[in-house]
């Protein structure tokens, strides 16, 4: 019985315990007007954290000076420590004023805060911060990291964040001269922000550049722009004005950099674009065959032969020297100028006085310094070339050779000169026919058939004729000085013309006019006022007793000159 | 009588028909136009022929006129000229070694002659008929003889040289073959020396 009665004391006395902290409870909570005294809730915020660090490289982390290039930095820190054991997460607040620090943990998330962010309880760290910006080389800004356990938050960890940025450096050019109108060119940049410890990551550089002429900088090309250190410029610089030896023109470049945040100092500097003009070395000229020597030597070198009732034949052979190395058709343009100095012509160039002008379009030799220009096909007739009239003689010509540029202004090595020479030549019919084609022995048979002979050279010329005796092979004709006659009279009693009718035999007998057979001024042999032709008849008396048949017999006309 | 002389008018008045073939070829004056050369010396000369325009090949032959002082050689002595073609002819003038000044020292210091010739063409087939020759003469060799040359004369392309036939090379090459097949033989024939007859004789 004494067992039971102990059984029951003891649930009594705990119930007893319960009621008594249980009305305690409920009073203090009630009625707290009434109530008196203190209590603790049992939450403790969370200390401070530790150890902020931010990267500075790709491989670093800098927690004592809190320096970066990094616009954009990833940050990472130590978990404090939180009494009750609850999760902290993290508030974190960037600002580019001091004064805003101390107040982050009431204005965590207020518009003092260039960025914020929570961080999720658990982690510690942050990658990229964002929004911030550089203003000039350094840029200072301010971070708080607040820990909240959920219920308080803990004492912020403040820290300076320095940004570091270098201005790019531009320098260097590495053209001095050029010969391309569409350089490339090449500058030497610098910029410190290349990716070492606070220069990471490496700045992108923006290149802008400036070309042009002494008074228009921006004339040839604009604000180009580039990510690397070199361009081709495309736009095509004009070339200098021409000089006695060569074409020069000074390009002035200004180029700077940006790194999107800096920008360097302009670099001015100027480079030059030339053309080396070329240089006549020797010209020399033919009709056909081998050349005979330099045409600035002397003009008798230089000779072409007037062709019977036509043209000369043409073949040149100039060599130019271009310092550029760079022979070509498409470089080079040469011209060469043959004038025909008569009385009150006397200059022989491009600007006139010139006969006949051709483009030597071959350049035979390229890619070396030594031009040789020839024409692709020799001149002919059909390109106008001297005509067999000219009188003969030795000549200026001229020649015009250009580069990219143009011409030199020294002109000392583009005047030569060059010879017609002189041409013995006839034309006269291929066949003719002596008297009237049906003479009868014994009696005059007047040469009704009228022969003309024109000069087709350039000489003048006095003619003599002879003629041998005719012969059918069997009875022979002996001439007596009276039965063979040329004249220029269709019968042998006429004289209306200018010459007396000539008896031939197998001497020679003049039969010209006293002036000779003039040269033609034309290509027709018309002119009225010269004695450019000649008509000519045959008449013969062929004695008696000579047989039937053909007879040969050779006339001879001596040409000589007049 | 009369009859005969009546009948034989006719006959011949019939059958005479006289009809001149010409040739017309144009030729050049000599270039270059003065040559300056000093005694014993040569220079070269060239002239063309043109024979356009013609339906027939030519031949044609120089000659000399005149005398002077001067010796004239052509390369070629019958010059042949295709129908309707123009070719250059070369030559040579050289003033003999024992040229003798006709002013005493050369002075002035060069004297000048002119050797002409005459070029004188026909068809290089003959056809029946009158023909017609033309002759063009007065073609001028201007020489100065000077003491001291002064410049450079005209390049014309030397006299090419006379081809040596074939035949000659093989005779050649035979030759120093035969030459050293007998230096061969006469080596292999060579008596035994002297010396080791000697020692057989001891």
């Amino acid at each position: 019985m004494a067992i039971k009665k102990r059984a029951y004391l003891l649930p009594i006395l705990l119930s007893l315990i319960f009621y008594i902290y249980y009305i305690s409870f409920v009073i203090s909570f009630s009625d707290l007007g009434s109530a008196r005294g203190t209590f603790t809730t049992g939450n403790v915020p969370p200390s401070a954290f530790t150890n902020l660090s931010i990267q500075d490289s790709a491989t670093t982390w800098d927690n004592t000076s809190l320096d970066t290039h990094d616009i954009s930095p990833n940050i990472r820190w130590l978990n404090g420590t939180d009494n009750n054991g609850d999760p902290v997460s993290t508030h974190v607040c960037v600002a580019n004023n001091s004064a805003y620090i101390g107040q982050f943990i009431s204005q965590s998330n207020n518009g003092n805060c260039t960025f914020t962010a929570n961080v999720a309880a658990g982690t510690y760290s942050y990658t990229g911060l964002s929004g911030l910006w550089f203003n000039s080389t350094n840029r200072t800004y301010y971070i708080a990291l607040i820990p909240d356990d959920g219920q308080a938050n803990g004492t912020e960890l403040n820290g300076t964040l320095y940004f570091l940025d270098s201005r790019p450096y531009v320098s260097l050019l590495n053209t001095t001269q050029t010969h391309s109108q569409t350089p490339i060119i090449r500058w030497s940049v610098q910029d410190n922000d290349a990716g070492g410890i606070n220069q990471w990551p490496a700045d992108t550089l923006y290149h802008y550049m400036y070309i042009g002429n002494n008074s228009n900088i921006t004339a040839y090309y604009i604000n180009m722009s580039a990510n690397n250190d070199s361009t081709t410029i495309t736009s095509i610089l004009p070339w200098g004005d021409v000089g006695s030896d060569w074409a020069n023109r000074t390009i002035n470049v200004t180029i700077w950099a940006d790194d999107t945040n800096l920008t360097s100092n302009n670099y001015t500097t100027s480079f030059t674009l030339y053309d080396y003009l070329p240089h006549i070395n020797d010209v020399q000229m033919v009709d056909t065959g081998a050349f005979g020597g330099s045409c600035q030597t002397s003009g008798a070198y230089c000779a072409l032969n007037p062709v019977e009732h036509s043209n000369a034949t043409v073949a040149v052979r100039l060599n130019v020297t271009d310092t550029d190395n760079d022979c070509t058709a498409t470089n080079h343009k040469a011209w060469i100028m043959l004038c025909l100095n008569y009385t009150g012509n006397t200059n022989c160039d491009e600007t006139g006085g010139y006969n006949y002008s051709w483009q030597i379009d071959n350049v035979e030799a390229g890619n070396t310094d030594v031009c040789i220009l020839t024409f692709s096909l020799n001149k002919t007739a059909a390109d106008i070339t001297p005509e067999f009239f000219r009188v003969p003689g030795i000549y200026k010509l001229h020649l015009n050779v250009t580069s990219q540029a143009g011409e030199r202004t020294n002109l000392s090595y583009t005047n030569a000169s060059w010879q017609f020479g002189t041409l013995k030549a006839v034309n006269y019919p291929d066949t003719v026919i002596l008297g009237n084609g049906n003479p009868t022995l014994g009696q005059w048979s007047a040469g009704t058939n009228q022969y003309v002979l024109t000069n087709w050279g350039n000489d003048i010329m006095a003619l003599q004729w002879n003629v041998s005796n005719p012969t059918n092979g069997v009875t022979p004709w002996t001439l007596n000085s009276t039965d063979f006659a040329i004249d220029d009279d269709s019968t042998q009693t006429d004289d209306t013309n200018n010459l007396q009718m000539v008896y031939l035999n197998a001497t020679n007998k003049y039969f010209n006019y006293s002036t000779g057979l003039e040269r033609c001024t034309a290509w027709n042999c018309n002119d009225a006022s010269r004695n450019e032709t000649l008509d000519t008849y045959y008449h013969i008396a062929p004695p008696l007793g000579l047989s039937s048949g053909v007879y040969n017999t050779t006339i001879t006309l001596t040409l000589s000159s007049k | 009588m009369k009859k005969n002389l009546l009948l034989e008018i006719i006959f011949a008045a019939t059958f005479l028909l006289f009809v001149m073939q010409a040739v017309n070829a144009g030729v050049s004056h000599p270039l270059p136009t003065s040559i300056e050369l000093m005694k014993g010396e040569s220079g070269r000369f060239k002239f063309q022929i043109q024979n356009l325009g013609k339906p027939n090949n030519i031949v044609c032959g120089a000659s000399l006129e005149g005398v002077s002082p001067l010796k004239v050689v052509f390369d070629e002595e019958e010059m042949k000229v295709a129908a309707d073609s123009v070719k250059y002819f070369y030559g040579t003038v050289s003033v003999p070694n024992d040229y003798t000044p006709t002013t005493t020292g050369f002075n002035p210091s060069s004297e000048q002659y002119t050797q002409k010739f005459c070029v004188e063409c026909k068809p290089d087939s003959t056809n029946p008929g009158a023909s017609v020759q033309i002759r063009s003469c007065d073609l001028p060799i201007n020489v100065n003889i000077v003491e001291v040359r002064t410049t450079d004369n005209m390049y014309v392309i030397p006299k090419p040289q006379p081809k040596i036939p074939v035949a000659v090379y093989v005779g050649v090459v035979v030759l120093i073959a035969a030459i050293t097949l007998i230096l061969i033989k006469i080596r292999k024939k060579k008596p035994i020396k002297p010396t080791k007859i000697r020692k057989k004789k001891k």
